[in-house]
């Protein structure tokens, strides 16, 4: 209790009231309990709704009578709740609507209190807790949002499926664009849908059956265009309202691999001409080192040497040539 | 007892390099060229009786039938349990897969990687 007075600090609280004796009561109450309150008094609809469109700071809490001269009962309530300012409202009532009190409680309205059985303990400890109890809620609500945005502004092709079936229940705005799908097309879908026929067996394993650590990332994605992506895909398993959904994305590998691919090709290419040009280089180069083997022999006659030379300056040349095609073709290669 | 010597390659100079080097460590020995190793097989063909000592320079790279391709065939005829044939793969090529390859030609002497020096060429015809 301590804590949420700290938190409370000023409050300011708006009474929807046109009996002026109960505005009264409920002031006093309010200003024996509350150090810090701003009160501010409406006696008719037509006036809190002006006051709530225009205040610069909105009431912490409104404290709304059931009998109104314009307008009374449900009518009344729904009519405020439609405007969703976002600020807790307290039914004040008598007996007779005990029983709409109760059940507005489902649509929206924070608590009801009956006016014959007010005192300022349970004004103060009624407000208090509408109050705190909104500031979950706004907070809860805040989350929500941004875990909405998270999913649905997220650059990568996101969607929610159903576990079981593998159902769409929910596709981010990146999978709408990549996939060229409407939310309401994708609503329509199996996620296997987006597979070619083989990959359903392989997918269904991997999403649904609990190998999915074994199996493999790689698959390929069927846009509404019929072009085909190949996709890294990823997972995991939430729960929503206690229902087993999947969180799954995907990743456009298709650039990737193409890289991949044109590189794998390359390097083949490199190790064909670096293989062939060693064997092709070697043989005349072989063949100058046999020559001068040749001429280092003691033996060798004058017409051998003259007959070494001319083959040194042939196989001199055939190198050459050689020398020169390694380079032609490796410039080939981009 | 005499030997003769076949220098199965497919390039020439290389040939007349090798046939002068053998020339100039033992004149006596009788030297058959051969363009490929098919010429080889159908000259080796007409020594099959003889029982002087024959020695092959085998190359790998040859068109018509590679040095492969021989030894497979010296292998199907029988060739290789012939005491007196003494085979070596000489190869320009520096390639360890070829080096390992040749392994499995139990019967090989031994292999030579291009260009033959004098040792080379005194161990292959057993000169010290």
């Amino acid at each position: 209790m301590q804590q949420i007075q700290d938190f409370l600090g000023k409050i300011s609280v708006l009474i929807i009231e046109d009996n002026q004796g109960d505005f009264v009561l409920i002031e006093d109450y309010l200003l024996e309990k509350f150090k810090h309150i701003n009160i501010i008094h409406c006696p008719d609809y037509e006036a809190a709704v002006n006051y709530m469109y225009h205040a610069e700071e909105k009431p912490s809490v409104i404290l709304l009578d059931l009998h109104l001269p314009e307008l009374q009962g449900l009518e009344l309530i729904n009519s405020i709740l439609a405007y969703s300012f976002q600020v807790p409202i307290i039914i004040l009532t008598g007996y007779s609507d005990l029983a709409l009190a109760k059940s507005s409680l489902q649509i929206g309205v924070y608590d009801y209190l009956i006016k014959d059985e007010i005192n300022p303990s349970i004004l103060y400890k009624t407000i208090v807790f509408a109050i705190s109890r909104s500031g979950f809620i706004n907070q809860i609500e805040d989350e929500k949002r941004n875990y909405e945005n998270l999913f649905n502004f997220n650059p990568q092709p996101t969607w929610l499926l159903e576990a079981g079936s593998l159902r769409i229940l929910n596709a981010n705005m990146a999978a709408q664009n990549k996939y060229g799908y409407s939310l309401d097309s994708f609503l329509g879908m199996s996620f296997t849908q987006l597979h070619p026929k083989e990959e359903e067996e392989p997918l269904m394993h991997k999403l649904i059956s609990k190998k999915d650590k074994i199996s493999t990332n790689h698959f390929t994605h069927l846009l509404s265009n019929g072009n085909e992506i190949k996709v890294d895909i990823y997972f995991r398993k939430i729960k929503i309202n206690s229902k087993k959904e999947l969180i799954v994305q995907s990743n456009d590998i298709s650039e990737t691999l193409k890289h991949i691919n044109t590189i794998e090709i390359q390097n083949a290419k490199l190790r064909e001409i670096a293989w062939t040009q060693s064997h092709v280089v070697r043989a005349p180069l072989a063949r100058i080192l046999g020559i001068i083997n040749l001429v280092e022999m003691k033996s060798v006659n004058p017409d051998e040497l003259l007959f070494c030379l001319e083959q040194l300056r042939v196989s001199g040349e055939e190198l050459d040539v050689i020398i020169k095609k390694i380079v032609e073709e490796t410039s080939l290669i981009k | 007892m005499n030997k003769e010597i076949f220098i199965i390659d497919d390039d020439q100079i290389y040939r007349m390099i090798a046939k002068m080097m053998v020339g100039h460590i033992d004149s006596s020995l009788f030297i058959n060229e051969c363009e490929n190793g098919k010429i080889g097989l159908d000259k080796l063909e007409s020594v099959r009786n003889f029982d002087h000592k024959i020695i092959v320079l085998l190359d790998i790279n040859m068109p018509v039938l590679d040095g492969w391709g021989f030894l497979e065939q010296i292998e199907k005829s029988n060739f290789y349990n012939l005491e007196q044939f003494n085979i070596y793969l000489v190869s320009s090529s520096t390639d360890e897969g070829d080096k390992l390859k040749s392994k499995s030609y139990k019967f090989l002497k031994g292999f030579f990687c291009k260009p033959l020096t004098e040792e080379d060429i005194k161990t292959i015809i057993g000169i010290d």
